[in-house]
């Protein structure tokens, strides 16, 4: 009879224990599967999330808007704070931009949209085209802006303005007395967004006159990155500026959905590391019992002239044995009850904010956290090897205790 | 047959160490006991040279540390101090991997609660001693079976312990012992959980193994039937052996008589010197010079309450004498008037 077989034959000595041994240590191997998926799960969505949420920061002069509306002015700002901007961390994307009203007293366009008010919006024509009111623009006819049309008199049309005013694509619109081209049609599906006239921003400039932007759009890296931007932000432009995160309900959002986040990693590692700890208590105690019940049978291997790493390795791998019988134990477990693990560390509140995250800029867009439940080969290997060192650990110290002993004082041993 | 203690030990007989199987040289052995100041000597300097192929009973009460001498023997414990050598060779010197070797290959050992795993077969009971020498399977099998065979076991091989009455777990123990030939057989009460035939049965096989396969066998036993069965015996008592212990006894009697002479030496010129300066009565005693009687005594206060012993016996003395006058007057008054 070999070492691992004896060693694998004294499990079922006490077919009791060890049945409720593999159980504890089944459970405390399940946790610890759904909670690394969990962890896993979450590690993936961050990414696609924090993508996800708005990181956009408005930039103005101090005490003015985009629209000068309820009696404040449309401040404009000096070009030369964008360097500024720039040497700040974490910035990732700065947008000078200029807003206007289309109904000024200079604009020739009328209709409907005359009375609504309509929003003229230069910038950077090299950029993708986005709207500072929110939502999605996509062409529907004609083309969006390009660095080429950097100083053109050209403009991009929302198609609720355009099917308003009759205009279409290769039509002339009359902005503060400049005639521009209308290159494009948009489409953003809501309809205050598509009544934007958006031209190149060195264009509106020229158009209206002006010297510098009236409102610069500063992206952050990440939303955990907002809160010191803005401060930064405006420790750097000082009191003249305001500095404010697009939407103070979305950052308030991004916040809590942050903090959600935060809980449920740090809930589902906590579960994750106890549970490990269960597992490696329970062994560690199972093995003292068994050690100890069985210390004279060490007296009796002693006295027979087994070598002191021989009677080591039989009881190593009998706790080994247990603790991989719990590893497959914990696996099956897992497989079946993975989804409701990992409800208890995800809880209801973070999914309830991950999946409304609306926000009022459009540049928000909706996700929803998957997780996974399934087991990966990678998570199920690593928790193979944890049983083992599980195994090791867990006999290690009564091991060593007993085979200190004399064989005369092993022998004298009663349970 | 050379067998134990000192005057019959191995320097006595003219032998050296290593013509013995095992030579004990004032082998001692201590344990600390918790709740007892003073440590337990178990064993207090045990001398014995036992002869190869020969059957040894070691006899005591319980607690005489005929087991602790036995484990001594077999490695299992060591000597607080003293020499255990076994075959030339002194334990004491040996690292702790030659002393794992000498457990598994010279020495086999038979224990009283047979101490056979519970969830082995009688079989690999015994292949697991070969195991510790890393014997190959196939000759562990082979071989096991065969010691089963020699001590009976032939029919009862795939059974567990549990299984098997007291007799036959103590013959898979004796087949365990034998398993990697060793030259000595260390047997710890080997009858004392068997019935009186199945240990006389038991006896006999070891006394087989001494005369068949010329084994040295050492038994610790209470039983004089046991005992009895050997070539020679060795009585310990209180840790150390009988006849080692009636040796220490008249040398303290030797001891106490030479003390007691020279008392009586001293006491006499004492005597001598009070009869040399008249004090031959307690009357003559009683009334000394005590000045006087102080020198020949050498102790002043010594000298005051001899005179007072002796002046209170002499008053005694006197009375009784007076109180005797007494009785005779009365007595011849008695006689008159009568």
């Amino acid at each position: 009879m070999s070492l691992v077989s004896r060693g694998i034959r004294n499990l079922f000595r006490n077919k009791a224990r060890t049945a409720v041994v593999t159980l504890i240590v089944g459970f405390a191997i399940a946790i610890y599967l759904s909670a690394s998926m969990v962890s896993s799960s979450i590690s993936t969505n961050m990414f696609k999330l924090s993508a996800s949420l708005d990181t956009t920061i408005t930039i103005r002069s101090a005490g003015t808007s985009d629209f000068g509306m309820m009696g404040q002015s449309r401040g404009t700002m000096n070009e030369s704070i964008l360097p500024q901007i720039w040497s700040v961390s974490h910035v990732s994307t700065v947008d000078p931009i200029i807003s206007e009203m289309e109904n000024d007293q200079s604009s020739s366009t009328s209709g409907p949209g005359f009375a609504r008010g309509n929003m003229v919006q230069g910038m950077d024509p090299s950029q993708p085209i986005f709207l500072t009111f929110g939502g999605t623009p996509t062409i529907s006819s004609g083309r969006s802006l390009t660095s080429s049309d950097t100083e053109a008199y050209v403009a991009v049309i929302g198609e609720d303005y355009a099917n308003t005013t009759g205009l279409s694509v290769g039509s002339t619109i009359s902005l503060n007395g400049s005639a521009l081209t209308v290159v494009g049609v948009y489409t953003s599906g809501t309809q205050f967004g598509d009544r934007t006239i958006i031209i190149p921003y060195e264009t509106a400039k020229a158009v209206y006159n002006l010297s510098g932007m009236n409102t610069v759009y500063v992206t952050v890296e990440s939303v955990g990155s907002m809160d010191q931007a803005v401060l930064d932000l405006k420790s750097v432009l000082g009191s003249s500026y305001d500095v404010a995160a697009l939407s103070s309900s979305t950052g308030d959002r991004a916040g809590q959905m942050q903090s959600s986040i935060d809980a449920t990693v740090s809930s589902s590692n906590f579960g994750k590391w106890a549970s490990l700890l269960t597992a490696g208590a329970v062994m560690a105690f199972v093995m003292v019992l068994v050690i100890r019940e069985r210390t004279k049978e060490i007296g009796i291997m002693k006295a027979l002239g087994f070598k002191d790493s021989k009677i080591a390795s039989q009881f190593v791998i009998e706790s080994i044995a247990l603790a991989l019988i719990g590893f497959a134990v914990g696996v099956i477990i897992a497989q079946v009850g993975a989804p409701y693990f990992a409800s208890m560390f995800i809880g209801s509140s973070s999914t309830t904010s991950a999946t409304n995250t609306n926000g009022p800029s459009g540049r928000l867009m909706a996700p929803t956290l998957n997780f996974d439940t399934s087991l990966s080969s990678g998570l199920v290997a690593s928790s193979l090897l944890l049983a083992v060192v599980l195994g090791v650990v867990g006999s290690l110290y009564p091991i060593i205790t007993a085979l200190r002993l004399k064989p005369a004082e092993a022998l004298r041993h009663d349970h | 047959m050379t067998t134990e203690i000192r005057d019959q030990s191995a320097e006595g007989a003219g032998l050296g160490r290593e013509d013995f199987a095992i030579v004990l040289d004032n082998v001692k052995k201590s344990f600390d006991v918790k709740g007892r100041k003073a440590p337990v000597r178990a064993l207090r300097g045990v001398y014995a040279s036992i002869e190869r192929g020969t059957m040894i009973a070691i006899k005591g009460d319980s607690g005489s540390g005929k087991t602790t001498l036995l484990q001594m023997m077999g490695a299992l414990d060591t000597p607080t101090s003293g020499s255990v050598i076994v075959n030339g060779k002194d334990l004491s010197e040996l690292s702790e991997e030659s002393l794992t070797r000498y457990r598994a290959k010279t020495v086999g050992f038979v224990f009283q609660s047979f101490n056979l795993i519970p969830n082995l077969s009688a079989l690999e009971n015994v292949e697991l001693a070969m195991e510790a020498l890393n014997v190959p399977k196939s000759q562990r099998r082979i071989k096991s079976a065969e010691l089963l065979r020699a001590v009976g076991m032939e029919d009862r091989m795939d059974h567990k312990p549990s299984k098997l009455s007291g007799g036959e777990q103590q013959r898979v123990a004796i087949a365990r012992a034998l398993a990697n030939d060793p030259s000595i057989i260390l047997a710890d009460e080997p009858t004392g959980n068997l019935d009186t035939k199945t240990g006389k049965a038991i006896i006999e096989l070891l006394r087989q193994l001494r005369k068949e396969r010329g084994k040295t066998v050492l038994i610790v036993t209470h039983s004089n039937r046991a005992a009895k069965a050997c070539d020679k015996m060795i009585t310990i008592k209180d840790g150390i052996l009988a006849s080692e212990q009636k040796r220490t006894m008249i040398d303290h009697e030797r001891g106490l008589k030479s003390t007691m002479r020279e008392v009586l030496e001293v006491s006499g010129k004492v005597i001598s010197k009070m009869f040399d300066a008249d004090y031959t009565d307690f009357e003559a005693i009683a009334n000394a010079d005590e000045n006087d009687l102080a020198r020949i005594l050498g102790d002043k206060g010594l000298a005051r309450k001899i005179m007072t012993r002796a002046g209170n016996v002499q008053d005694e003395i006197d009375s009784e004498d007076d109180s005797d006058e007494d009785d005779e007057g009365k007595e011849e008054g008695d006689g008159q008037s009568g």
